[in-house]
């Protein structure tokens, strides 16, 4: 035991993450249950389970905590301000990770509620997208193609005449 | 192989996708409806597109929309492809001079070409065309002129001046209506009794087509309102509103007409049963404010709100609850309403389509921060009605910095002028210069008009002319406008518009000569064009510096010492801005002199091709002289032709006869072995001929080959004149020599 109570993570498959306070806060959701289920401050350990996600994903997203937590992010409502900040390096590095593994990163981010993870996230994976073609994207991805040729020429030809305007 | 990736479709839930994508550009999101039905789906899922352009432009509530579209994909798409349009860098830009005139009322008329400026001291009207700067026509107002005239309001189909006595006269202005008496509109002055000066005319017209409103309203100084509708003309209706003076008027002339007294009071007068309400102004003046400028009023009759702003309020005032209004100070107090803007006539109000509509109007400070005004947004007026006081809050307020020439003194406003539409903002600095702000943002889009010749203004050094009018295109698929600067217009247009306006200009060619009639010759002219704008430049600034140093060189005797300065400063800066480009001219001389050698084809079955290519450039060319020659009356003893001069002397000077022989055997063999190679001779040879045409206009065009070469070099020599003595003038003849003897041995 420390003398500072910490916030124990506990992943899907019963990994135990002991963090600071401040770090685990980066998730809204837990800074939300911490303040319902504690509102006088911690006075000992504190257990949140994460059902959803895995020890190695939460390992990664808490590490991306602890690197951010003394990141002052835009303010949460301020969309405008969020959605034009690019990804910074240091993110970008950390989201240099398998396809599977970001998604599931982004998951656990949607979950926890960690919007500039989250954000950073998405934006990654639209890097992934732009400026590709059809077909590159669907390789990319793992998607089929579920279109006939004919509904592809005729999407085709809206997209031409969306462009013009 | 490594193992597939796991499906984004199955990995991600479709509201982290809409996310996903709310982060892509334009042409990604495009993409997006081909990969699968699951993603067209998505990407046209209206809700979606409505996440991502708030996520683009911010929580908006309700604005003015571009597209009028119920789609935010087509709203969104629209933004992005004008956005792009304007950041575009190639465009048209020129400028010229109007007469000398004051007080002036300028008018431009984008779909006419026409800009009407009004010179309010001498009591005329210049029309000029917009695209070549020429004076079409002056139109005099016969007995109207500082003396007498009052008040007075223009718009492209007439102009409506009050006088001293209280007459009122209509001039109409349309290409087909100017040549019209001056029409006095009567009143019926039996009211008054006595004649009032006029005070304020406003004057409206909806639009282009025959059922909408046109017609003008007046107020005097004795507070009587008359308004008349000019299709007939006829008056409608005579009344006293006021105990004091009008000071400011509007009317739709179907619901109300609305208008200011000298104490700010604000009167509506219904247009149906002619009532008059008024309702006191929030700030009780303790005197009348006397200079009209100070005084600001729009109203958006279609939403039903009047804006008038004055000093550092703005205050809304409800038409359809007469009594309700709202507030809003500027910041500190000290700042103040400088210039205010509508932006256009404004709709009826329309729910469904995208961002609710909106009328915007744009304010900017005496500080030099802008506000964006929706009058249609809902929290305008208070919901309730037990409010007494509410404040509204603008749709954006952004301070833009500093964007001008750099000898502005810092104490000085930043801004003298704006003009806004659904989705710029215009700043006019000084100058010419004038800068696009985004009107969701207020993020520096563009500096316009960087590119507004020194030359034109007596002394640009040492003087600060304010931009005081920038107009954008009403229009709202156009990217063009056009900015006032000490009698000196400049219009602009950016992105593909040019190439519209020259298949305009290829139709109208097509009549007289049959020379563009297929798609290739459009798609040469579209690039010729871009060329040519670029080389309009880069021949001023020759002249310019050409003309310096023949001041210099003492050509031109009696320079004072200021002007020596002048000459001096700006010759090192000449110099140092052509060093680079000299060398290009070289270059051009010296690929034709070699194209000669290597293009000794007798391949004469694709001849027709290059005879095609090169009457086009001809006819180019010819074009241009009618433009130059409109320049050369246009600017009058402001700029001369030195070139012109120069080539002749030059023609029998030495290696220059060969050299153009040289040359101008390789037009003549060029041949499109590959069409890359042609555009690229073709551009080469509408390059000479266009500086043959600057250089020497009253040469005819069967000389044009020969005499472009000639120029080609004398351009190149004229950077550096004779008899200058400037650093690296030796390097410079070594080069010319150079280049002459290579083109002589090939």
């Amino acid at each position: 035991m420390s003398d500072t109570p910490k916030v124990i993570i506990v992943s899907s498959d019963n990994g135990k993450f002991p963090v600071e306070q401040k770090v685990a806060e980066k998730s809204v959701l837990i800074k939300k249950m911490i303040e319902d289920l504690a509102p006088n401050g911690l006075e000992e350990d504190f257990e949140i389970p994460t059902p959803n996600v895995r020890s190695n994903v939460l390992k990664a997203v808490l590490e991306w905590c602890e690197h951010h937590k003394d990141t002052e992010f835009p303010d949460e409502d301020d969309d405008d301000t969020r959605k034009i900040t690019p990804v910074d390096d240091w993110d970008k590095n950390f989201l240099q990770v398998d396809q599977e593994m970001l998604y599931e990163i982004i998951l656990a981010a949607n979950y926890l509620n960690i919007r500039p993870l989250l954000d950073a996230g998405c934006k990654v994976v639209a890097e992934m997208i732009r400026g590709k073609s059809p077909e590159e994207i669907r390789k990319t991805f793992n998607i089929v193609n579920d279109f006939s040729p004919e509904e592809e020429a005729a999407i085709k030809r809206e997209n031409e005449w969306a462009e013009d305007r | 192989p490594p193992p597939a990736p796991p499906s984004l479709n199955d990995a991600l839930p479709s509201e982290i996708l809409v996310q996903i994508f709310s982060h892509l550009d334009n042409l990604s999101l495009d993409t997006l409806n081909l990969v699968c039905k699951y993603w067209n789906a998505l990407a046209n899922n209206n809700n979606a597109w409505r996440e991502a352009f708030m996520a683009r432009h911010g929580h908006i509530p309700e604005f003015q929309p571009l597209s009028r579209s119920r789609l935010w994909k087509r709203e969104l798409t629209m933004r992005e492809n004008m956005a792009r349009k304007w950041l575009r860098g190639t465009g048209k830009n020129h400028s010229f001079p109007v007469p000398r005139g004051s007080a002036l009322m300028v008018v431009p008329e984008f779909a006419a070409d026409r800009l009407l400026v009004y010179q309010h001291s001498v009591g005329q009207i210049v029309v000029t065309n917009l695209r070549n700067g020429k004076h079409t026509d002056l139109i005099w107002l016969d007995n109207l002129n500082n003396g007498n005239v009052t008040a007075y309001d223009m718009c492209e189909m007439a102009i409506v001046c009050g006088t001293w006595k209280g007459e009122v006269f209509l001039k109409l202005l349309s290409n087909k209506t100017y040549m019209s008496p001056t029409i006095r509109l009567d009143g019926d002055t039996e009211l008054s009794g006595e004649a009032v000066a006029i005070s304020v005319v406003s004057l409206k017209k909806d639009g282009m087509n025959k059922t909408g409103a046109f017609g003008c309203v007046c107020g005097d100084a004795g507070g009587t309102v008359t308004c008349w509708d000019l299709k007939t003309p006829a008056l409608i209706k005579r009344q006293r509103v006021s105990t004091l003076g009008i000071v400011k008027i509007a009317s739709d002339f179907h619901t109300a007409i609305v208008c200011l007294d000298t104490l700010l009071n604000v009167h509506f007068v219904d247009t149906v049963t002619w009532a008059v309400s008024t309702v006191a102004y929030p700030k009780p003046l303790q005197t009348e404010a006397l200079d009209l400028e100070d005084i600001h009023l729009h109203v958006d009759f279609a939403g039903g709100v009047a804006m008038v702003g004055f000093q550092g309020d703005i205050t809304l005032f409800s038409l359809s609850s007469i009594g309700v209004f709202s507030g809003y100070a500027l910041a500190d107090g000290l700042d103040a309403v400088h210039k205010s803007v509508a932006s256009g006539y404004g709709g009826a109000y329309e729910t469904e389509i995208v961002g609710g509509d909106g009328y915007f109007i744009g304010v900017l400070t005496l500080h030099g921060g802008v506000l964006i005004i929706n009058t249609r947004a809902a929290s305008n007026f208070p919901a309730s009605a037990n409010v007494t006081t509410h404040s509204f809050t603008p749709f954006n307020h952004f301070i833009p910095d500093y964007v001008g020439p750099d000898n502005t003194p810092y104490e000085v406003t930043h801004f003298n002028s704006i003009s806004i539409n659904a989705q710029i903002v215009l700043l006019g600095s000084y100058n010419g210069y004038s800068a696009i702000y985004d009107i969701f943002h207020g993020r520096l889009l563009k500096v316009v008009s960087k590119r507004f010749p020194k030359r034109l203004f007596e002394n640009p050094m040492f003087q600060l002319f304010p931009t005081q009018h920038v107009f954008l295109n009403p229009d709202p698929k156009a990217t063009s406008g056009v900015t006032f600067t000490h009698r000196l217009v400049q219009y602009f247009q950016y992105g593909d518009q040019p190439i519209d306006a020259l298949e305009k200009l290829g139709k109208r060619k097509t009549a007289a000569s049959g020379l563009l009639r297929d798609k290739r010759s459009l798609a040469y002219h579209k690039v010729i064009k871009h060329e040519v704008d670029e080389l309009d430049r880069e021949i001023e600034s020759a002249n310019q510096s050409v003309r310096l140093v023949g001041k210099y060189n003492g050509v031109e005797a009696d320079l004072t010492e200021e002007e020596e300065l002048k000459i001096a400063m700006a010759l090192s800066e000449s110099h140092n801005v052509h060093s680079g480009e000299n060398s290009d001219d070289l270059e051009r001389a010296l690929q034709l002199s070699k194209s000669e050698v290597s293009l000794h084809s007798d391949d004469s079955s694709l001849l027709g091709l290059v005879d095609k290519d090169l009457q086009l450039a001809i006819a180019l060319s010819q074009t241009e002289s009618e433009n130059s020659a409109v320049e050369r009356d246009t600017y009058g003893g402001l700029l001369d032709f030195p070139l012109a001069g120069l080539s002749k002397k030059q023609l029998k000077s030495k290696a220059v006869a060969p050299m153009a022989e040289v040359l101008r055997e390789g037009i003549e063999s060029l041949s499109p072995f590959e069409s890359e190679g042609v555009d690229e001779d073709l551009r080469l040879a509408i390059r000479l001929s266009q500086i043959e045409v600057r250089g020497a206009p009253q040469m005819g065009n069967d000389k044009s080959v020969s005499s472009s070469c000639n120029a080609a070099i004398i351009v190149c020599d004229n950077l550096k004149p004779p008899g200058t003595l400037l650093d690296g003038d030796a390097e410079f003849e070594k080069q010319m020599t150079e280049a002459i003897k290579r083109s002589i041995v090939s």
